[in-house]
C-alpha cells in the first residue's frame, strides 16, 4: 500500500494554505504531523481524505489519482476534528447504524471493536451521558471497526484524559503492527513523539521531516 | 438509507424543534382566528396553507404571507438537512459512501420527510376542522395535500440547484439566486389550481432535477463541500 502526495498545493482565495508538499506513505506505519491551529495540517488531512481537491499537484493511492476521479481513498476512515454521533443512541446503536451505510460488517465485529477501544461496559449507554473521553474512544471504534487499510486522525487526542490517550496510543500501535497506515495529526508536540514513526512539522502551509524512527 | 433517515430525523426532532412546531401551529392558529368565517373548507385550507395565491388584486395578502411561510421553511428545512451531513459528517458519511449514492439516498429521504410534514400539517388542519364543527371534505383535502406536496418539493429541488451550483461557482455567485428569484415570479402559486397535466409536468422535472443533481454532485463534490 502506498499513498503518494506529490507536489500538492492548496490555495483558498488568495490564501495558501499548503506549499509543495511531497509526502510517501506506507502501510505499516504511523505518521504523525505537528503544527499550531491553522497551520494547514486539517486541511492536508482533508485533501488525504478526499474531502478537499488540490490546486496543484496530485494525490495517488496504489497508482490511483482518486482526486481526479473525484472519488475517495478506497478503505479508508477518518475521524477529523471531534466525533459526531446522534446524542439519543448508544454507542453500540451509533456504531451499527453507522454500519449500515456498507454493510460489511455485524453486531460481533461492533462488539469485538468495542471491547478494543474498552468501551464495552459504556456500549449501552446513550451518547449524551458518554464524557469527552469516551466520546473520543467511540470515534476511534468508528474508524477501527470496518478494518480499513488507511486510518486518519486529526487531534485524536484532544480532550482526552491521560488514561485514555495511553489507550489510543496503544491501540493505534496495535493497528501499525497488523500493517496499516496511520496518519495523525496534533497541535501539540507530545502526543505524537514518541508513537509516530516519522514526524512532520507543518507551519505556514510548509511541511518539514522532524524525526524518522 | 436507514442511517440517513434516522440521523435526518433525530436532527429535525431536536434542533428543529421550533420551526416544526411553526409550521404545524401557525395555520392552525390561523384557522381558529378565522374559524367563523362563512367560507368552504377548500377555501379555509387555501387561507391557512397560503395554497391558492392567484395575485394581489384577487387574493389577501395573508394568502401570500402564508405561501411565503411555508416556502421559506421547507427551503431552509431541505438546505439545512443537506448542508449537515457535508459540514458534519464528512468522515463518517463520505469515506462510507459513494457521493452521487448519498444525494439520491438523501433526496429520496427528504422527499419522505417533507411529505411526513405535508401529511401532519394537512391532518392537523382537517381534524381541526372537524372538531370544531365545520364542514369537510376529504377528497379536496387529499387533492390539495398531493399538489401541494409536489410543488414544494420542486420548489425545494429548484432551491437546492441553484444552492449547488452557485457552491461550484467562484464568482458571481449571487448570480444563481436572482436566477431563482426570477423563476419564482413567473412560477405559478395558485397550488390549488394547478391542472394535472401542470402536477405531471412538476413530477417529470423533480426527476430531471433529481438526475442533475446526482451528475452535479458526482463531477464537483470536492468544490462543493469545500464552498458549504
Amino acid at each position: 500500500m502506498e499513498l503518494l502526495i506529490k507536489n500538492v498545493s492548496k490555495r483558498f482565495g488568495n490564501n495558501e494554505v499548503l506549499k509543495d508538499v511531497n509526502l510517501k506513505f506506507t502501510g505499516g506505519k504511523i505518521y504523525g504531523f505537528v503544527g499550531r491551529n491553522g497551520s494547514g495540517k486539517s486541511v492536508l488531512l482533508k485533501i488525504i481524505c478526499g474531502f478537499y481537491n488540490v490546486t496543484e499537484g496530485e494525490i495517488s493511492l496504489d497508482g490511483v489519482n482518486y482526486l481526479k476521479e473525484n472519488s475517495f481513498p478506497k478503505n479508508t476512515r477518518a475521524l477529523i476534528e471531534k466525533p459526531n454521533f446522534l446524542p439519543d443512541l448508544t454507542g453500540f446503536e451509533n456504531l451499527k447504524l453507522l454500519s449500515s451505510i456498507q454493510n460489511k460488517i455485524g453486531d460481533d465485529e461492533i462488539n469485538a471493536t468495542l471491547v478494543k477501544v474498552n468501551l464495552k461496559s459504556e456500549a449501552n449507554k446513550k451518547y449524551s451521558k458518554y464524557s469527552l473521553g469516551t466520546k473520543q474512544k467511540l470515534g476511534i471504534a468508528q474508524v477501527l471497526m470496518e478494518n480499513p487499510d488507511i486510518m486518519i486522525f486529526d487531534e485524536p487526542f484532544n480532550g482526552v484524559e491521560n488514561s485514555t490517550a495511553n489507550d489510543i496510543r496503544k491501540i493505534l500501535k496495535e493497528e501499525k503492527n497488523k500493517g496499516k497506515l496511520i496518519i495523525l495529526a496534533s497541535h501539540i508536540k507530545e502526543d505524537i513523539y514518541g508513537l509516530a514513526d516519522e514526524i512532520y512539522e507543518v507551519d505556514a502551509g510548509l511541511v518539514t521531516k522532524k524525526q524518522d524512527k | 438509507m436507514k442511517y440517513l433517515m434516522i440521523n435526518d430525523i433525530s436532527y429535525l426532532i431536536k434542533k428543529r424543534k421550533k420551526i416544526l412546531l411553526a409550521l404545524f401551529l401557525v395555520p392552525l392558529i390561523l384557522l381558529l382566528i378565522n374559524i367563523a368565517a362563512k367560507i368552504t373548507f377548500v377555501n379555509r385550507v387555501n387561507l391557512c396553507m397560503g395554497t391558492n395565491w392567484i395575485g394581489f388584486n384577487q387574493s389577501s395578502i395573508l394568502q401570500f404571507i402564508m405561501l411565503l411561510f411555508n416556502l421559506s421553511i421547507y427551503i431552509f428545512l431541505i438546505v439545512d438537512i443537506y448542508v449537515k451531513d457535508i459540514a458534519y459528517q464528512l468522515d463518517n458519511i463520505f469515506l462510507r459512501i459513494k457521493p452521487s449514492k448519498w444525494l439520491l439516498k438523501k433526496s429520496i429521504v427528504f422527499i419522505n420527510i417533507t411529505f411526513i410534514l405535508k401529511l401532519t400539517q394537512y391532518v392537523i388542519l382537517f381534524l381541526a376542522v372537524v372538531l370544531l364543527g365545520k364542514s369537510a371534505n376529504f377528497n379536496s383535502a387529499l387533492r390539495l395535500l398531493f399538489s401541494d406536496f409536489i410543488y414544494i418539493i420542486f420548489i425545494q429541488f429548484l432551491f437546492i440547484i441553484i444552492y449547488v451550483i452557485s457552491a461550484c461557482t467562484s464568482k458571481m455567485k449571487f448570480i444563481p439566486y436572482f436566477v431563482f428569484a426570477f423563476l419564482m415570479a413567473i412560477i405559478p402559486k395558485n397550488i390549488y389550481g394547478l391542472s394535472n397535466n401542470q402536477i405531471l409536468g412538476m413530477i417529470l422535472i423533480n426527476i430531471i432535477f433529481l438526475f442533475l443533481l446526482t451528475i452535479i454532485f458526482k463531477l464537483f463534490n470536492k468544490k462543493i463541500i469545500e464552498n458549504v
